[in-house]
């Protein structure tokens, strides 16, 4: 019975290079249950090499990244289950879904090869986590069929339905269009709501301050700040995170 | 036009056996290589994209013999010259048996054809986003489950084309296989015109049962793509 507050991520000093770029300078933080850290940074800081390290996507050259205690990734990289893989979910800037797929089968693939549920099971459970992000009529659409939005969130209720303990995204509304971008924003406020662990990197200022416990300021590899959105948005103490709130501002 | 068709000659009796016989042998061929090739094919795309500095040499070396060295030459090396390269006893056996030649043949055509098919495939693995990996594993699909349900389907319908032009000129290459004296059609063909002199009806008879194979394969290929392979727009 996990306490209060544990911790789910914790990242130690976790480094790494792409031959001369130091995308990851021992960087390190701790996520706690129900948390809810939005990650904002320049483009080219590594935000995104930051979350796929969290995830395992990507090696990390030093240091060790652990969620509930587990190793996930460090310089010798551990071999991950797929359950094990499965607890964190990530979704992509691009959606990544499946598009020789229908929207239910792209939620059950997973199901019936990692959970091992058979296929009804794994169609009554990819319909409710369909269900779950309003698209339940769309569960024998193709990819091509959908919009952007809901593309997106057919790749929430994908990663959703394997119930990850940590639901990382990826600049999720990023490559969507202006009008599609709150229907993605209100299904992961709504997960935060539902106490989900959860990292965001975004570029959506009103969304990260409605929903994040905490705010991180990354550029160059490394954590610049880290407060409340009062903190790191309004009233930022260094002089880089000063320059990107004024660059944000005047582009809003 | 100073010819005479004669249909009688070559259409009845023993030589229409030997057409039926011929016409059965071809289409063994074609279904033997062809699937042969399709498995060295799914091998060799395999190794061809291996981290493994070794695998992908010999890889490309065995793409570069198969497109280099002509499909008729190698018929001639697997029928005449590999034996040589074996023991005694193992070459006395070979040459004795009478499927040599057949199987001398599928496997001269599956390697050809084989190169060929696994950089199409290599092409349509290629073609797939490299972030539908990543997608399968953070879903937590095994490495084998990625391939057999991510990437494989999205590379056959990015190849299907090609592939199936392949497959038909390997269908086609059968006729090749007369040369090492495997009783297909062609061979036939060109033993009843031997016979009979009857040149342009015989090579008719060859040239319709190759159409239709055509035909077939070309129907065949459309269906699947229509009922299995549509990426619906």
């Amino acid at each position: 019975m996990r306490a209060e507050n544990a911790t789910v991520i914790r990242v130690v000093d976790a480094d790494k290079r792409y031959g001369d770029l130091h995308v990851l300078n021992k960087v390190s933080l701790e996520v706690a249950d129900g948390e809810v850290l939005v990650v904002l940074g320049p483009s080219g800081s590594g935000k995104s090499t930051l979350l796929k390290a969290i995830s395992g996507l990507e090696a990390i050259d030093g240091g060790e990244v652990r969620i509930n205690g587990e190793l996930f990734n460090a310089a010798k990289k551990p071999s991950l289950s797929g359950t094990q893989r499965a607890e964190v979910g990530m979704v992509f800037q691009q959606f990544n879904l499946y598009p020789h797929m229908t929207a239910a089968e792209n939620v059950m693939l997973a199901l019936r090869k990692v959970k091992k549920m058979t296929k009804p099971q794994a169609k009554e459970t990819a319909l409710s986590y369909l269900g779950k992000v309003g698209l339940e009529s769309k569960a024998d659409c193709y990819p091509a069929q959908l919009s952007g939005g809901e593309q997106q969130r057919v790749a929430i209720a994908r990663s959703l339905a394997m119930r990850p303990k940590v639901m990382l995204f990826d600049e999720p509304t990023s490559a969507l269009d202006v009008e599609l971008i709150n229907e993605v924003l209100g299904a992961i406020a709504g997960l935060s709501e539902e106490g989900m662990t959860m990292v965001i990197v975004t570029h959506e200022i009103a969304f990260a301050r409605k929903v994040a416990s905490r705010i991180v300021f990354f550029d160059k590899g490394e954590i610049v700040e880290m407060g409340t959105a009062e903190e790191v948005l309004d009233n930022p103490r260094q002089a880089r995170t000063r320059s990107f709130m004024e660059m944000v501002r005047q582009g809003n | 036009m100073n010819y005479s068709f004669d249909w009688e000659k070559i259409l009845t009796g023993d030589n229409l056996d030997l057409i039926i016989g011929g016409v059965g042998l071809s289409i063994s061929l074609m279904v033997v290589s062809s699937l042969l090739a399709l498995m060295l094919g799914v091998v060799f795309c395999h190794m061809s994209l291996s981290s493994a500095k070794p695998l992908r040499a010999i890889a490309s070396a065995y793409v570069e013999l198969c497109r280099n060295i002509p499909t008729l030459i190698w018929l001639y090396f697997f029928y005449f010259a590999f034996p040589a390269l074996l023991p005694d006893s193992v070459a006395a056996v070979l040459n004795r048996s009478s499927q040599f030649n057949y199987w001398a043949g599928v496997v001269a055509l599956a390697l050809t054809s084989g190169g060929y098919i696994s950089e199409i495939f290599r092409g349509g693995v290629l073609a797939v986003h490299k972030e539908q990996f990543s997608a399968a594993y953070s879903s937590g699909l095994s490495h084998f489950q990625t391939w057999a349900f991510v990437i494989w389907p999205q590379a056959l319908r990015n190849c299907f084309p090609a592939l199936t032009n392949r497959i038909i000129h390997n269908c086609l290459n059968t006729s090749l296989c007369m040369a090492i004296g495997v009783m297909e059609l062609m061979w036939v063909a060109k033993h009843i015109e031997a016979i009979t002199f009857r040149i342009i009806e015989t090579m008719l008879v060859a040239t319709v049962f190759y159409l239709a194979v055509n035909f077939l394969l070309q129907w065949a290929a459309r269906w699947v793509e229509r009922r299995f392979l549509p990426l619906r727009d």
